[in-house]
């Protein structure tokens, strides 16, 4: 028999169907659009290798008409690139500066308690070991956010561990940041100062106007905060400068509607970039059933999306931040540091969360199922537990073994793969198990639609939305994309 | 390079030195060439002189150093310009220039590909060069802001090359080095780590690539698996910390993919600091093959102007090298640079009248002839 020798090798690649056209993409993200009548000639190797077509197939490694070496080693050197944020494991460590709050947020997450409820705080003694933990992390770059309950109600553990934290960096020399979630109820000068001269961000939360921001966000007497955020949003911008105060909002059931008023609230406020949150289904958001189904969420993501859109075609700088991501991970060759869109997932390599007791988590909703009564994933103690126990430790391992989309059902075919990213203890706290059930899973849902939704705006390739969708990932105005040569 | 010519006197030998047209302020005169319109008995302790002026042989003689006379367009030389005189014939080859920025050290005259747009014609042997080299990096203004390595192939000199850059760090510690490699022999990552030892600071490889794909590269390197070694240069420079310029000729072997040549850089040497496109020059190698590399550069801009938008959006560094403003649509006009070596920079006749001719790039000396045809004043 005469084995025909075939003109070239085809490298791999995964794809999808968009309408008439199929989206190719590599093993480090790449893609390309073709049409299906191509797509059937590459399989059946019947391209011809000096069409237009192929070099442009070639140019992304997913067919090879001479040694593959080269192209191989790209993928390979490309593929860690996208992995990177692997390199240098945990970066960020949140701690749980205490659980009282001033607040009562109907979706609260963080299973606050009540603000005379002194036992709830973080100890001198436990945060100082934690900042030794913290130190026990190779990463060359340490954040370190303080979160609630209201983190404001125990400062002077804050101060101990921004000071005992620079302490510890005169001979580590790490790139160390300070972040303080806070709703910014209890800003008063002297924080205020503190915060300047310590050069500590501020991540406040604002769910849009007064009416939909006092239902949600209310104190624990019951009344509105909008008013007191808002006076203390702008304190705070004209103390530490706009670029070190940021908010969060969460889409419930009452404003998925009405995204666009959420947006224009934010740029009212001076803000320059939104992030439109899901709910999680964790603690009093699902008993006051604030959520609402995928289709819905969607359907208003889209349209917020378009309205930023809209906006900044009439020179508004302003960002959807989970569209920059993903966009970052579709765009460009680099890795993002978002740690809740990874594979692996960046639940303990790249987070973890410290409890007020020391309890150390893979992530914040690994430390509310703690409260719920399931310790799933707690990796240890930092009273009880060696670095190597927690870092190194089964809950860490398995954690991470079970979330790489790489290998997981679905995933492991999906040609949106290098764009997305695994939720373990989502899964758990859904499934039962890490890895979860993609066809029910709204996670899943989530991210493959707005994922999709990016793919299908760039196909479309117009231009003014393409040249604000880099102003967002190179994080330059509109102008400055429009105006040419870099200065 | 910039060439002079006048009647050589008294000498048979080459001589390199540096000019001095100031003979009163001129300390180490032994190794100066005075540049001037007559000749004196005074300037007997200069290296050479040469002048302006048509001297007879007998008075000259007196003098005992070397002379070149009747010079032409003597003045087209400065201060500081290190100059090379070849005795024989009387040609003054003005090898630095100290009031242009776009210097550099002819390596070695030899290469290791055949570019079919090659704007030199080559030399195969290029044993004298190094010695030479050595000297003129010696003799360069110590304020020089850069100063380019060329070829030829300039590592092809090996361990050569690794001296000459150890002088100029000697010599010119502030000057930006630029070598222009095309990068293959970079391939042997132990050659590029022992550059890197030397740690200079403001060297830069530039490093031109013709197309996306090797095949089509290979064919224009003239040089089966060019490509492959080039960008695995690419990434051992970027492995050793070395800093990069990606440099893309257009013709019309690649104006058409001159987009996917972007996005091939965007997304594989995303580490290159600075990425340009330049316009042929058509001398040499490139002269023969002119009428099947030609492109009308009118027919190119499109392309040209989505590639370079392509970088731009993308925030990376990119120019135009070598186009004229009249033939590009003037989004553009912001990308392009004077990257014309002054010797060789000229202009046409349409250009005189102009309004945009100070900022535009010009020509080489010798532009063709349907290139010519297309200029028009702006």
């Amino acid at each position: 028999m005469m084995i025909k020798r075939r003109a070239y090798t085809i490298l791999p690649y995964r794809f999808m169907r968009f309408g008439k056209d199929i989206l190719l993409v590599n093993e480090a993200g790449e893609f390309i659009f073709m049409s299906e009548n191509d797509f059937v000639k590459l399989r059946t190797y019947q391209l011809d290798i000096k069409d237009e077509t192929f070099l442009n197939l070639k140019n992304k490694h997913i067919v090879a008409d001479t040694d593959p070496t080269l192209p191989i080693y790209l993928l390979a050197t490309k593929y860690r690139t996208k992995k990177s944020y692997l390199n240098d494991f945990t970066a960020l460590h949140i701690f749980i500066i205490s659980l009282r709050c001033n607040q009562k947020c109907r979706y609260c997450q963080a299973s606050s308690e009540d603000e005379t409820r002194t036992d709830y705080d973080m100890s001198i003694k436990t945060a100082k070991k934690c900042v030794d933990m913290v130190f026990k992390s190779p990463s060359p770059n340490i954040k370190i956010e303080f979160q609630g309950g209201e983190s404001f109600l125990n400062f002077e553990t804050v101060k101990f561990v921004v000071q005992y934290a620079k302490q510890l960096n005169g001979a580590y020399q790490k790139n160390l940041e300070f972040v303080i979630c806070t709703n910014l109820l209890g800003l008063n000068e002297e924080i205020l100062n503190y915060l300047e001269e310590h050069k500590i961000c501020v991540s406040t939360s604002l769910d849009g106007p007064r009416n939909l921001h006092d239902p949600n966000r209310m104190t624990r007497k019951g009344t509105g905060t909008y008013d007191m955020v808002r006076k203390n949003i702008q304190i705070a911008q004209d103390k530490l400068g706009i670029e070190r105060v940021s908010a969060l909002m969460v889409t419930t059931r009452d404003n998925v509607d009405k995204l666009n008023d959420v947006v224009a609230e934010y740029i009212n406020q001076r803000f320059h970039s939104i992030f439109v949150r899901t709910i999680h289904p964790f603690g009093r958001a699902v008993k006051e059933k604030l959520g609402y189904d995928v289709e819905t969420f969607v359907k208003n993501y889209k349209n917020t999306l378009d309205y930023i859109i809209r906006l900044n075609l009439d020179g508004v700088s302003f960002s959807e931040q989970y569209a920059t991501i993903i966009l970052k991970k579709i765009l460009t060759p680099f890795a993002t540091g978002f740690v809740d869109l990874q594979s692996p997932a960046g639940t303990g390599i790249s987070c973890a969360v410290y409890g007020y007791n020391g309890d150390v988590f893979v992530s914040d909703e690994a430390r509310m199922l703690s409260k719920m009564g399931d310790n799933r994933f707690l990796m240890g103690n930092v009273h009880k537990n060696k670095y190597q126990e927690i870092f190194n430790g089964k809950v860490i391992r398995e954690t991470i073994d079970n979330s790489c989309v790489e290998n997981m059902p679905l995933c492991s075919e999906c040609a949106f793969q290098m764009y997305c990213g695994a939720d373990p203890v989502r899964n758990y706290s859904v499934r039962g198990d890490l890895i979860g059930h993609r066809p029910t899973s709204e996670f899943h849902q989530i991210n493959y639609l707005i994922i999709r939704h990016l793919m299908e705006l760039i196909k479309q390739n117009d231009a003014d939305i393409m040249n604000i969708f880099w102003s967002w990932i190179t994080n330059r105005s509109i102008e400055e994309i429009r105006r040419s040569k870099r200065g | 390079m910039r060439q002079l010519r006048g009647i050589p006197l008294n000498y048979r030998n080459r001589i390199k030195g540096k000019i001095s047209k100031n003979p009163a302020q001129t300390k180490e005169t032994k190794n100066c060439i005075l540049a001037t319109a007559s000749i004196e008995k005074k300037h007997r302790g200069f290296k050479a002189v040469l002048c302006s002026a048509a001297i007879e042989d007998v008075k000259a003689n007196r003098l005992k150093i070397p002379i070149i006379h009747s010079v032409e367009n003597i003045e087209a030389l400065s201060e500081g310009d290190i100059v090379s005189l070849d005795m024989m014939t009387g040609d003054i080859i003005v090898v630095y220039e100290k009031n242009s920025v776009h210097n550099s050290i002819l390596a070695s005259t030899d290469c290791n590909c055949r570019c079919i747009m090659c704007p030199q014609a080559l030399v195969e042997d290029s044993t004298e060069n190094l010695k030479n080299n050595l000297e003129i990096i010696r003799l360069i203004d110590k304020r020089t802001t850069a100063l380019g390595i060329t070829g030829g192939e300039p590592t092809l000199l090996g361990d050569g090359l690794i001296k000459l850059l150890k002088e100029c760090r000697k010599q010119l510690p502030e000057t930006q080095i630029q070598i222009l490699t095309n990068g293959i022999l970079l391939k042997d990552n132990e050659y590029v780590r022992s550059i890197a030892r030397l740690r200079i600071k403001n060297l830069i490889f530039c490093v031109p690539l013709y197309a996306d794909t090797n095949t089509e590269h290979d064919f224009i390197m003239q040089r089966k698996g060019a490509f492959d070694d080039t960008i695995q240069g690419l990434y051992n420079l970027a492995t050793n910390r070395q800093l990069v310029e990606i440099r893309i000729v257009v013709m019309s072997l690649n104006f058409k993919r001159l987009t996917q040549i972007a996005e091939f850089i965007y997304h594989n040497l995303p580490f290159a600091i600075h990425v340009a496109f330049m316009g042929m020059e058509v001398e040499g190698v490139a002269r023969k093959n002119v009428e099947r590399l030609w492109v009308n550069p009118k027919e190119y801009s499109p392309y040209l102007r989505e590639a370079v938008f392509y970088l731009s959006q993308r925030d990376m560094d990119v120019s135009i090298y070598n186009e004229q403003l009249c033939l590009l649509p003037k989004r553009l006009w912001d990308f392009t640079c004077k990257s014309i070596s002054e010797w060789k920079n000229i202009y046409l006749e349409q250009c005189l009248e102009c309004s945009e001719k100070s900022r535009c790039g010009g020509f080489f000396a010798a532009p063709y002839e349907d290139h010519k045809a297309l200029i028009h004043h702006i």
